[in-house]
């Protein structure tokens, strides 16, 4: 079920809300549970009944194993170990199945290595994020670290349908302890006026921001090769603009749905392309993923090498890290690790590890820089113009990196990516001049002469005007509107303040004059703008990260 | 060793994973509070600290330290244990 649909925003969240209190209220805490567990299953199960019975044997099976592993007193026992890795082993091998297996079989074929088509298979949705979670119980079930072992609050935290298909990626130190918490299950106004504001601003995000841009990116994308300048840019920036508005506002409804029931999840964007260097854009971007990957990778792989360095009585700490071989083993290599496993996370295909590899490569340059030129103080006689520039230009810079691995991430091939970067660097030309009829000359006033001279536009019939030089400009405009939007304005935590419902607070360096508050003039803003974002729900469209 | 021996061999240990000599730090100094103490030196600190006490310390525990006191105790918690098996 979509969070931009009619049925669940008009049927089964006021049913499900309902139904959570009025029995926590009559029938105590256990009922309401179990009815907000067989919600979570009816909102899976909406889209493809079969695929409830496979989260389920991935629970029963997970759940059973973390009962043996939390068993035995014996907490550095081999036993308890290899069960660790078997259970790690098969739930990755249910992800690689699902996830790997066809798109390689097809590589392999086009080979000519295989001789059957094994087509594509269908993923079932959110396989990877509850995936993730399981394998993060189990592994800190084995480091004796998990408390409350409750099977309900178990296939609540696995199951809980704001976060259960594209995240925020949880881990039960924050959810379970507010599952098995009564006071979860009191009904407070409060949560529900701020749930409902945070999940009308990620709705507003979706439907009337991100939707509006995607088919220019998807159109783009689908014809990556040959495109001139400004084409090519548009699109990149479109497509860019787009997972963050759609991943963002997912994010956001989910945060908002999450309090609605009572419980805080995780932050998961604080807008990540303010961001001045690509380590603090991890920071900032898909940050519950961020730190499930410095949890589950990157710290046992630094943790590895620091021990062997240890061991063989090589130094540590920043000194060692500034020698050529220091920095590689402690620091590029466990940063390359995680993000190609990262990259590959995402997706089979070439591409996707280009992504993962040039952020690995970005986030060593990016330490390495730390490492070798300190930064120096500010200082606070410099000039209004040298100030504002040393703030711009890493944020553009950084920006600039990762728009490159997005266009990676997007593409349909590495070849593809190639071709659109190429076109961005003007290899296809500047798609210069463009096509304006002779009628509409007359708004350009004198400088038209000035144009048409120097080529920038030309007069052409109003069909080539309106399939070339409008859609573009159009959209480029859309874009550029939504960068303002993206470096400029506060994000959504930001103007919530203290009623923001998420789990991690944001930082605030500098007071938002705009700020919510649980009052009439904002519930009716937020309502008429929800309003016109029911009004797109005739076509609703999947969020980009269902696809992972 | 009690635990203020402890805490005065972690801060010679930290003070010179963070190549800062004068480093003042107390019980409740949180690791974002010292310059330099990323999640870099972090896994350093941790290792040595290992090397230095014959214990070893696994990453969920890692994550759950909240400040310099909660890896003293957890130091003096694993050393009991160690001693008790």
């Amino acid at each position: 079920m979509l969070f931009n649909s009619n049925v669940f925003l008009f049927a089964f969240l006021p049913i499900a809300i309902l139904g959570f209190y009025w029995l926590a209220q009559g029938r105590g805490v256990h009922a309401a549970k179990v009815w907000l567990c067989l919600a979570s299953f009816v909102f899976y199960g909406w889209w493809n009944p079969a695929f409830v019975l496979l989260l389920l044997g991935s629970i029963a099976f997970n759940y059973t194993l973390s009962l043996r592993l939390t068993d035995s007193d014996d907490d550095a026992g081999r036993g308890q170990t290899l069960l660790l890795a078997a259970g790690i082993a098969a739930n990755l091998l249910l992800l690689g199945y699902y996830k790997y297996l066809f798109p390689l079989m097809g590589f392999l074929h086009r080979l000519g290595w295989v001789h059957v088509d094994f087509g594509s298979g269908i993923l079932p949705i959110g396989i990877s994020f509850f995936t993730f979670t399981q394998i993060g119980y189990l592994v800190d079930c084995r480091q004796g670290m998990v408390k409350e072992r409750g099977l309900l609050n178990y296939v609540l935290f696995v199951t809980f349908f704001p976060h259960l298909i594209a995240g925020p990626i949880l881990h039960h130190r924050e959810i379970m302890p507010q599952f098995a918490n009564t006071a979860t299950y009191r009904f407070k106004a409060d949560n529900l006026a701020s749930g409902l504001t945070l999940f009308g601003f990620g709705l507003i995000k979706k439907v009337l921001l991100a939707d509006q841009i995607s088919p220019w990116a998807e159109q783009g994308f689908a014809h990556a090769s040959g495109l001139a300048l400004a084409q090519s840019w548009s699109v990149a920036l479109a497509y860019s603009m787009q997972l963050y508005f759609d991943f963002s506002g997912y994010s956001d409804m989910a945060i908002g749905l999450g309090i609605m029931f009572g419980v805080k999840l995780p932050l998961n964007f604080n807008s990540p392309y303010k961001s001045s260097s690509v380590i603090e854009f991890w920071q900032r971007w898909h940050m519950t993923l961020t730190r499930y990957l410095t949890l589950l990778l990157y710290n046992p792989i630094s943790l590895w090498v620091a021990r062997r360095r240890q061991d063989r009585g090589l130094p540590s700490g920043r000194q060692a890290a500034s020698t050529l071989l220091g920095f590689t083993s402690m620091i590029v290599f466990p940063t390359m690790t995680t993000m190609f496993l990262a990259g590959i996370w995402h997706g089979a295909g070439l591409q996707f590890i280009v992504y993962g590899l040039l952020f690995g490569i970005y986030l060593s340059v990016n330490h390495a820089w730390r490492a070798f030129y300190p930064p120096s103080p500010k200082r606070p006689d410099q000039p209004i113009a040298l100030h504002l520039w040393s703030s711009i230009w890493p944020v553009a810079l950084t920006y600039l990196a990762v728009l490159v691995t997005q266009v990676f991430f997007r593409a349909n091939s590495a070849r593809d990516a190639v071709e659109l970067l190429a076109g961005m660097v003007g290899a296809n030309g500047s798609g210069l001049p463009l096509p304006i009829p002779l009628n509409d000359l007359k708004y350009f006033g004198p400088p038209q002469h000035w144009l048409i001279e120097h080529r920038l536009i030309f007069v052409a019939p109003r069909e080539v005007y309106n399939s070339v030089t409008l859609p573009l400009v159009t959209n480029l405009a859309l874009a550029l509107a939504l960068a303002v939007i993206a470096f400029g304005a506060p994000n959504v935590y930001q103007i919530m303040g203290d009623w923001s419902p998420a789990l991690t607070k944001v930082r605030a360096n500098f007071k938002w004059p705009v700020h919510w508050t649980p009052s009439r003039p904002w519930a009716l803003g937020i309502a008429v703008l929800m309003f016109l974002a029911c009004q797109h729900f005739d076509h609703p469209a999947r969020f980009l990260y269902f696809q992972f | 060793m009690n635990s203020d021996e402890i805490y005065a061999e972690v801060r010679t240990i930290i003070a010179e994973i963070l190549d800062q000599p004068d480093l003042q730090i107390s019980a409740d100094t949180k690791a974002d509070e010292v310059e330099g103490w990323d999640s870099f030196n972090h896994i350093n600190i941790v290792v040595a600290v290992e090397a230095h006490f014959g214990i070893k310390i696994n990453t969920a525990e890692i994550e759950e330290l909240r400040n310099v006191g909660e890896l003293v105790e957890l130091i003096e918690r694993k050393r009991k244990k160690q001693k008790a098996s």
